[in-house]
């Protein structure tokens, strides 16, 4: 029976083969969508763990540790670079961090082998010096992944205390348990279904396509006295051989594609291909699975068809689909609701609700899955009436007569639509949620840091305090203007009455390069409205953790000339309100006492002189944040991340639908041969005959796509409502990454019209 | 001796008076020639078709008559000889240009009617002209005008799935015909209908054809169908018998 | 062998003169081709011999005799058995073809071309029968249509015969036995 199953699978000419070949490829897709999705879990908990010992630093107890380590996030060439500060506390007991042959002293570094080819690309100003001399490499098992960019510097352990460096005795090697908002949990969990359901109905309407041509095959068999049984169990073996090898090419694909999906960052990192793997036990899971759907697909299909021997006796017309599917969709989309709002209310426990909004989630899925033919109908029915062509009329015709079937190519597409963009509106929320650490107002070329301590005086090359700093930072070929920024607190009697800025206003507006420059002189506004007059005494903000006598200084608001600046215009969103020019203080030469906490770098934006800038900082102050103007949207790389994510799931279950939309529409086509020959022997020319095609599978695809975005951009701004409270409305990256990927699927169809034209040719068929 | 005596033998109205001088040949096919992979369908025929003229091609099965059909219609290039159509060579014309003469001069009527089994009856027959380009409602008037002639009144709204063959068939004739071409081509119209389902169509076709002026050529093994034609060729092992032209 | 059932019929109707017999079977049966007097009168003469038909009377009237005949009852017996036994279905065999195909073996000539021949006649008298049809009434459509059978099985006939030119060929001159 199987090899009879294979014989006559195979059997049926090169028209046959392609179908399964398609259908196998659909599969194959899927297989592999599902078997990355799956490993996205064990591939983050891995990734983390390798980078544990550096996220996760245990102070020793008691005086046990010997090892001083302070990390840093940094940037080289717009790249993630973590630095990694050692230094022995306690020379006997200092352990060494993994991945490194020994803690390397100060001056010395061991780096990535990524960073160690960045170094030697660079010229030393940009980023060597502030590694230190490259004593060796760090092992892989160390590193998130193969092109990270990691070091680990020895440094003076005075320098590491000044700037909070932890003592450990060890280095974690597990990854502290994810510390997620708790809409970050919800959308996981929904992320999760709303992978596996368009790939699953992928995988069963890509087997169940081929239906249709088995019809004439099986019918002889009934002719010859086999049974339904046996000819349901030869459907199944049919259907069988397609997701066989398609699930053995889904596992060939998934290990193809690794190393490029690997090159994915989520969290502004990458992964080494290794860590990518599902759990084999689920990955096991995963292709019986798509083996049974695809046996299921073919014994559903096979019910609707009444096979007698001469063929297709009835094939059972059930009526069209009404208006009342759309029912469940409304209804499961209310229970969404309703799930999203008991989760943010807290009336029932946290994994009680998230169960039902996964459940309320995947039942929305389902039953757009249900709405769809009807939608379809409607969309054939509108088409009726518009229609002007042949072209037209004969899709119109067609989606009217038969919704289910041409719904069927489509409706994991659909599903996977609704999804991603449910998402997108997810990623835009997550988005603007990120606070943005940089300025907005910065120039092109400024550098902007925050310096967590003073530049030590003592530090390897000299910098001797940030006057000193302020001075070489000015010297850096390049630089057009160097301003330091204190940062202030206004005393008067036992109240604070204001934060301030210790800085030369028109300075800094020179280096922000503010078009007009609103230094206006004005008084300070005490809280009951009263304009302030007579001393205040300032202090550092914030105040030194170390404790001692605070710098103070003093300044007099009533005195002649104003000297607090109010900042109004386009300073007064982001700058503090007071500016305070440090000629007008009482002592003037006290600012020395004052730690610099800002530094504002006017660049001319030539190549390398921010990366020289942000080198000569992080050299005398380890600690600081340092960012190029060109690296502010740090804050949205989050969201960028999820929306590559998204348009690349998009994108992959779109060229999915556009292998599952060929077979249909082939099938369809092959299936009226004789019509369109005779039709094309008539006069049709074969542009008509590619624009049926190309309408009866883009005219549904199209419209009930776009339908379908709509409503999971709603969806998703009704969940992020309900749940966070905000409304977040999406950019346009959507609609492009929409166009797009409806444009692979229609390309993928325009595929077929070739060997349809061959085929349906007048000439090549034997007429007599 | 049957007591059936014959009847009258009256010259049939409407056949080309052989008396006067041939009309211009419509059509014509000299030394076709055409090869599939190893066996020869047509081994050099001639063919004549005058205007207003129903001429039949019979033969055995296998006998080349289809392959002979198809060749004057454009549809097959033969490998040798050559087919005029209004004193243009259509043999050495381009897919496209062929194309486009089959949708606009001439009309198809095959054995199983190949109606469209999702469209009306009415979107049947107004298909080709759809497929011209001619605006939908101007179409579909066009297309109404031959229901009634056809003897086809009440059926505009039906699916071919839900008529009788005979009715399908003169939705196919009339499909033929709506685009006013100047040759009906028919292959084995009647093949798949009953004497007198057969006996409708081969009528309403050939005043239909007779009233819009085109002329006809009918494919069939049958004598009683090849009666409605003004004369036959037989077409034997690709090769023609009987009368070449009027 | 129909003539005689005819006159049976008509003389079921009604006894009538020879002259009128002759005048109802042409008006029914034979409307363009009119039957001999001598056919008439001969067919009578037989039945009358097999005591189907009597002479009722002889009425002497100017010119010539107007013999009455009558149907008996036998005579209507035989008209009732052939009205309602089927017709024996043996082959017409087309006496006149035939002969014409297996003399021109004989003779060395070619087949086909008699046989082309005869299909291009009958075709003929088929597509004038079927210009006939074509608005005429009932009777003579039905009369039309019986012709347009009867020639098509004959071509149906010739064509096989044209295809099974060379057996026939072979049968015809090697001597064998004809069951």
């Amino acid at each position: 029976m199987i090899r009879l199953g294979l014989r006559l699978a195979l059997a049926g000419g090169r028209g046959s083969v392609a179908g399964l070949a398609l259908t196998a490829a659909a599969v194959a897709i899927g297989t592999a969508i599902l078997l990355f999705a799956l490993s996205l879990a064990p591939a983050v908990s891995e990734r983390d763990a390798r980078t544990a010992w550096r996220d996760t630093l245990v102070p020793a107890t008691g005086d046990a540790g010997g090892t001083l380590v302070a990390v840093f996030e940094d940037r080289a060439e717009d790249r993630l670079l973590t630095r990694v500060h050692v230094a022995a506390s306690n020379a006997a007991t200092a352990p060494i961090p993994p991945g490194i042959a020994s803690l390397p002293g100060p001056g010395q570094a061991f780096v990535s082998p990524a960073l160690a080819a960045l170094m030697a690309e660079l010229p030393a100003d940009q980023l060597t010096e502030r590694i230190g001399r490259v004593a060796g490499t760090i092992e892989d098992d160390a590193l998130a992944a193969p092109d990270e960019l990691v070091a680990v510097i020895g440094t003076e352990p005075g320098v590491l205390r000044a700037n909070g460096a932890t003592v450990v005795s060890g280095y974690a090697t597990e990854a502290a348990a994810l510390d997620l908002p708790p809409i970050g949990a919800l959308i996981v969990v929904l992320a999760a279904i709303g992978a596996m359901a368009p790939v699953a109905v992928f995988v069963s309407t890509a087997t169940r396509m081929s239906a249709a041509r088995r019809e004439l095959r099986l019918a002889a068999l009934r002719l010859v006295g086999a049974t339904p049984r046996q000819v349901a169990r030869l459907a199944v073996v049919e259907a069988l051989v397609a997701t066989a090898v398609g699930a053995v090419g889904g596992v060939l694909l998934f290990f193809l594609a690794r190393p490029l999906i690997a090159r994915i960052p989520l969290d502004d990192l990458t992964w080494s291909p290794a860590t990518i793997a599902p759990p084999p036990l689920a990955a096991l899971v995963v292709l019986v699975a798509v083996q049974a759907v695809g046996a299921a697909g073919a014994l559903v299909s096979m019910r609707r068809l009444t096979i007698g021997p001469l063929g297709v006796q009835r094939r059972t017309v059930p009526p069209a689909p009404g208006a009342a599917r759309a029912i469940p969709l409304v209804a499961s989309i209310v229970a969404l609701m309703v799930a999203i709002w008991l989760y943010r209310a807290r009336v029932l426990p946290e994994t009680v609700t998230l169960t039902l909004s996964g459940l309320a989630f995947a039942g929305v899925i389902g039953s757009i899955a249900a709405a769809g033919p009807w939608l379809t109908g409607l969309v054939g029915r509108v088409l009726h009436r518009i229609a002007r062509g042949g072209a037209t009329l004969l899709a119109a015709r067609r989606l009217g007569d038969d919704p289910r079937g041409s719904f069927g190519a489509i409706a994991g597409v659909i599903m996977a639509v609704f999804v991603a963009s449910a998402f997108h509106v997810f990623a835009s929320y997550v988005g603007s949620q990120t606070g943005r650490d940089t300025d907005p107002l910065l120039q092109p070329g400024a550098v902007v840091a925050q310096l967590s301590s003073e530049p030590a005086a003592d530090l390897p090359g000299g910098a001797g305090g940030s006057a000193d700093l302020a001075a070489r930072l000015t010297e850096i070929d390049g630089v057009t203007g160097v301003v330091a920024v204190r940062e202030v607190a206004l005393v008067r009697g036992e109240g604070m009455v204001g934060l301030g800025w210790l800085a030369s206003c028109p300075d800094l507006s020179i280096v922000l390069g503010l078009s007009n420059a609103t230094c206006a002189p004005g008084g300070l506004t005490t809280s009951s409205g009263a304009t302030a007059s007579g001393r205040y005494m300032l202090y550092p903000d914030p105040a030194d953790p170390e404790g001692g006598t605070p710098p103070e200084t003093s300044i007099d608001a009533g005195a002649g000339a104003p000297p607090l600046l109010a900042v109004e215009g386009e300073l007064g969103g982001f700058l503090p309100t007071l500016l305070i020019d440090p000629s007008a203080l009482d002592d003037p030469s006290a600012i020395a006492n004052f730690p610099v906490s800002r530094v504002y770098v006017a660049t001319d934006g030539s190549p390398g002189v921010g990366e020289r800038v942000r080198t000569a900082i992080v050299a005398a102050s380890p600690a600081s944040i340092v960012r190029l103007e060109e690296e502010r949207v740090a804050g949205n790389s989050q969201f960028a991340e999820i929306g590559r994510i998204v348009a690349i799931g998009l994108l992959g279950t779109l060229a999915l639908a556009g292998c599952s939309l060929a077979v249909a529409v082939t099938t369809a086509t092959l299936e009226r041969r004789r019509q369109f020959v005779f039709l094309r022997s008539a006069g049709m020319s074969a542009s008509g005959l590619r624009a049926t095609i190309l309408l009866q599978a883009g005219a549904p695809l199209v419209a009930v796509a776009l339908a379908s975005a709509l409503l999971g951009v709603l969806v998703g701004i009704a969940v992020v409502w309900i749940a966070g409270g905000s409304l977040a409305i999406p950019d346009g990256s959507l609609v492009g990454v929409l166009v797009a990927s409806l444009t692979v699927a229609m390309l993928i169809v325009a595929l077929t019209l070739p060997p349809l034209e061959r085929m349906t040719r007048p000439a090549s068929v034997r007429h007599e | 001796m049957t007591l059936i005596a014959t009847l009258p033998a009256t010259r049939t109205t409407g056949a080309p008076d052989h008396r006067a001088p041939a009309p211009a040949a419509i059509l014509t096919g000299r030394g076709l020639e055409k090869r599939f992979g190893g066996t020869e369908a047509l081994r050099g025929i001639d063919f004549s078709l005058s205007r207003g003229e129903i001429v039949a091609i019979m033969g055995p099965s296998g006998s080349g008559k289809s392959t002979l059909l198809h060749c004057l219609a454009g549809i097959l290039t033969p490998d040798g000889g050559t087919v005029e159509f209004d004193g243009r060579r259509i043999d050495a014309l381009g897919e496209a240009e062929r194309t486009r003469l089959r949708r606009t001069a001439f009309g198809f009527v095959f054995q199983f009617g190949q109606l469209v089994p999702e469209l009306t009856a009415m979107e049947n027959v107004a298909l080709p002209l759809l497929l011209d380009g001619v605006r939908r409602t101007h179409a579909e008037g066009r297309a109404a005008e031959w229901f009634p002639r056809l003897r086809l009144d009440g059926l505009e709204g039906r699916r071919p799935g839900d008529m009788s063959g005979g009715q399908a068939q003169r939705v196919a004739v009339a499909r033929a015909l709506v685009g006013d071409p100047s040759v009906l081509f028919a292959d084995e119209p009647t093949g798949s209908l009953d004497s007198l389902a057969g006996e409708h169509v081969m009528e309403l076709l050939t005043a239909a054809a007779r009233s819009a002026g085109a002329s006809v050529v009918i494919v069939t093994h049958e004598a009683r169908v090849a009666a409605y034609a003004h004369r036959e060729v037989i077409v034997r092992d690709g090769r023609s018998s009987g009368p070449v032209a009027a | 062998m129909s003539v005689p059932h005819a006159i049976l019929g008509l003389l079921q109707q009604a006894p009538s003169h020879g002259y009128d017999l002759k005048r109802l079977v042409d008006r029914y049966f034979a409307p363009d081709h009119p039957v001999a007097f001598a056919q008439i009168y001969s067919t009578l003469g037989r039945l009358e011999t097999r005591g189907r038909v009597r002479l009722e009377a002889i009425e002497r009237a100017e010119g010539p005799d107007r013999r009455l005949y009558a149907i008996t009852d036998d005579g209507l017996t035989e008209l009732e058995r052939w009205l309602t036994v089927p017709l024996d279905p043996e082959p017409h065999l087309q006496a006149a073809l035939f002969t014409k195909v297996v003399l021109a073996i004989l003779s060395g000539r070619p087949v086909t071309p008699i046989v082309d021949a005869e299909r291009h006649a009958h075709l003929e008298r088929m597509r004038e029968l079927t210009e006939i049809r074509r608005g005429s009434a009932l009777p003579i459509a039905l009369l039309a249509d019986y012709a347009l059978f009867h020639l098509e099985a004959d071509l149906r006939w010739l064509d096989l015969t044209a295809a099974r030119v060379d057996d026939l060929t072979r049968d015809v001159l090697a001597p064998t036995e004809i069951a």
